[in-house]
C-alpha cells in the first residue's frame, strides 16, 4: 500500500471516528419512549413491557458472550435489574439499545470475572442434547445433522478462544448486525480501535477453523 | 496492490468494513491472485460457521420466568429498610470484581489504623524508660545507657534506690510536655540518692512493648545486682534483689518485691 493511501486511511478512520455521534442512531419509537418515561417515574407494568421488549436481545447476547444457559439467565435479571435502578438517568437523545448493549456487556463481564472462567464455561452439551433429539426425529438427514452439530461446536470454540472486547466487538457487528460507528458507541471505543478488534477477531477464527478442519481431514484419511 | 498489503485487509473486505476505495483495490487484487482469493474463501467460511452461532431457543416460561424473578426483587428492595437501601448498593459495589482493588485498599487502611491505635498507648513506655534512666528526657539521645556513678555504695543507700525505683515503677505513667520535664527532675533527683551505683539499662528492650527488663548492676562486686520485669499489668513490677553478700549459710540475701 502506497503511503498516500495508508496516510488517507488514516484519515478516513479519524474522520469516521469524530463523526461517530452523528452516525449512530438514536431515534426510540415513541411507544417506547413513552413507556420508558413511566417506567422510570415507577409504573411497573410498563417496565414489565419493557422487559418484554428487550429480553431476547438481552439473552441471546448473554448466551453468546457467557456460552451457557444458565449464565445467560442470570446476565438477564442482572440487567433488567440495573435497567429498572439506572432508567431515571436514561436521556431520551440516547440510543436506548445500545445502552442496554452497554448494561448487557459489563453485566457479563461481571459474571464471567466472578466465575473466573470466561472461557472454559462454554459447553457443547446443550449441542449436543439438541443433536440426539434430531438423530432421532429424523435418521436421514443425521450426516447432515452431525455436520451441522460439529461445525456449532466448532465456531462455539473457536469464539471460546477470543479475548472479551473482541469477541464483544464481533458479536455485536457480525451477529447482531450492528455498524461499526454503533458497535464503537456501544463499547466506548472508537471505530477504529472497533474495525481493528473485529479484524482481529476474523483472522483468529479463520485460523482457529482451518486448524480444526485440517486436523479433523488428516483424522478422516488416517481411518481411510 | 501486492498480496503483503491485501492480507490484511482481507477480514475487513469479507465483512464489507472497508471504504470503498480500499475496497476496490483489495476486489482487483483477489482477480489476480489465486492465493488471496483462497484466503478471502476461508474468511468466508468462518463467517458462514460465525452465522450458525445462534442460542438455543429459550421458552416463553423461561422469559416469563426472569421477568417474575426482576420483578420480585425490584418489590422486595422497595419494602427493605431505609438504612439496607442506602448500604446495601454500597457493600455489594465494593464486592464488584471491578472495584475489588478499592474494597482491599480500605480493608488494609483499616487494618492499619486499628493496629496503630491498639499498640499507641503501649508505645510510651519506653519513653517513660528513658526519661528515668537518663534524667534529661528533653534531650533526644542525650544520655547514654550505661552511667557510671562512684561505686562506693552501703547497703542502706542502695534500698533507698530501691524503694525510689519500685516508687517510680508504680507511678508510671505516659511523660509528654511539661510532665516529661518535671520527670526528669524527679529522676535526677532520685539518681542523687541512687548514687554510687551502676545502672545498666537493657537499653536493647526499649523495643519491647511487653515486659521490658531492666539490669541494675553495681560497679563493684560484692554490691547487690538488681533486675526489674515489668509485667503486662502496668502497676505491677517484679524486682529482683540479689542483695547482700553471701553470708557464712551460703545465703546471698536475695529477695523478690
Amino acid at each position: 500500500m502506497s503511503p498516500e493511501a495508508t496516510i488517507e486511511a488514516r484519515d478516513l478512520a479519524v474522520a469516521s471516528a469524530k463523526r461517530l455521534p452523528e452516525n449512530v442512531p438514536t431515534q426510540i419509537p415513541r411507544s417506547l419512549a413513552r413507556l420508558i418515561e413511566r417506567a422510570a417515574a415507577g409504573d411497573m407494568v410498563a417496565f414489565e413491557e419493557i422487559m418484554k421488549h428487550i429480553e431476547k436481545r438481552v439473552m441471546r447476547m448473554a448466551w453468546r458472550m457467557l456460552g451457557n444457559e444458565a449464565d445467560a439467565r442470570d446476565a438477564a435479571q442482572e440487567v433488567f435489574l440495573r435497567v429498572y435502578k439506572y432508567l431515571g438517568r436514561f436521556k431520551q437523545d440516547q440510543p436506548f439499545f445500545a445502552w442496554v448493549y452497554q448494561i448487557t456487556l459489563n453485566v457479563c463481564r461481571d459474571i464471567a470475572k466472578k466465575r473466573r472462567q470466561y472461557n472454559t464455561q462454554f459447553t457443547s452439551l446443550e449441542y449436543d442434547s439438541e443433536a440426539a433429539s434430531m438423530l432421532s426425529t429424523d435418521q436421514a438427514d443425521a450426516e447432515e445433522i452431525v455436520i451441522r452439530v460439529q461445525e456449532r461446536e466448532l465456531i462455539m470454540r473457536a469464539i471460546a478462544t477470543l479475548p472479551e472486547r473482541e469477541r464483544a466487538a464481533i458479536l455485536l457487528r457480525d451477529l447482531e448486525g450492528l455498524s461499526t460507528d454503533e458497535v464503537a458507541h456501544i463499547m466506548r471505543s472508537t471505530a477504529t480501535t472497533v474495525r481493528s478488534q473485529i479484524s482481529s477477531a476474523r483472522q483468529k477464527i479463520r485460523a482457529y477453523c482451518r486448524r480444526c478442519l485440517k486436523k479433523r481431514e488428516e483424522r478422516r484419511s488416517d481411518e481411510v | 496492490m501486492k498480496c503483503k498489503n491485501t492480507e490484511p485487509l482481507l477480514s475487513l473486505y469479507v465483512g464489507g468494513d472497508l471504504e470503498e476505495e480500499h475496497a476496490r483495490l483489495v476486489a482487483a487484487h483477489l482477480q489476480s491472485c489465486t492465493e488471496c482469493k483462497l484466503a478471502a474463501e476461508e474468511y468466508v467460511d468462518a463467517s458462514r460457521l460465525l452465522q450458525g452461532y445462534e442460542p438455543p431457543t429459550f421458552s416463553d416460561e423461561v422469559y416469563a420466568g426472569t421477568r417474575e424473578q426482576v420483578l420480585n426483587e425490584i418489590e422486595r428492595e422497595s419494602h427493605a429498610p431505609v438504612w439496607s437501601r442506602i448500604f446495601s448498593p454500597l457493600f455489594s459495589a465494593l464486592r464488584q470484581p471491578r472495584t475489588r482493588w478499592i474494597t482491599a485498599g480500605l480493608l488494609l487502611a483499616i487494618s492499619v489504623t486499628a493496629l496503630y491505635l491498639s499498640l499507641g498507648p503501649s508505645r510510651e513506655l519506653p519513653n517513660d524508660h528513658q526519661a528515668v534512666r537518663t534524667g534529661e528526657p528533653s534531650q533526644a539521645g542525650g544520655g547514654s545507657d550505661v552511667r557510671s556513678h562512684n561505686s562506693n555504695e552501703s547497703a542502706r543507700s542502695s534500698s533507698v534506690a530501691k524503694k525510689g525505683q519500685v516508687r517510680t515503677a508504680n507511678t508510671r505513667r505516659p511523660i509528654t510536655g511539661k510532665r516529661e520535664a518535671s520527670a526528669g527532675v524527679v529522676a535526677r533527683a532520685r539518681s542523687r540518692n541512687l548514687d554510687k551505683t551502676t545502672k545498666v539499662d537493657s537499653s536493647t528492650h526499649d523495643g519491647m512493648l511487653q515486659r521490658p527488663v531492666r539490669v541494675v548492676q553495681p560497679s563493684s562486686a560484692p554490691a547487690p545486682l538488681r533486675v526489674e520485669m515489668q509485667t503486662r499489668d502496668r502497676n505491677i513490677r517484679i524486682i529482683w534483689l540479689s542483695g547482700q553478700p553471701p553470708d557464712a549459710d551460703g545465703r546471698d540475701g536475695s529477695k523478690g518485691i
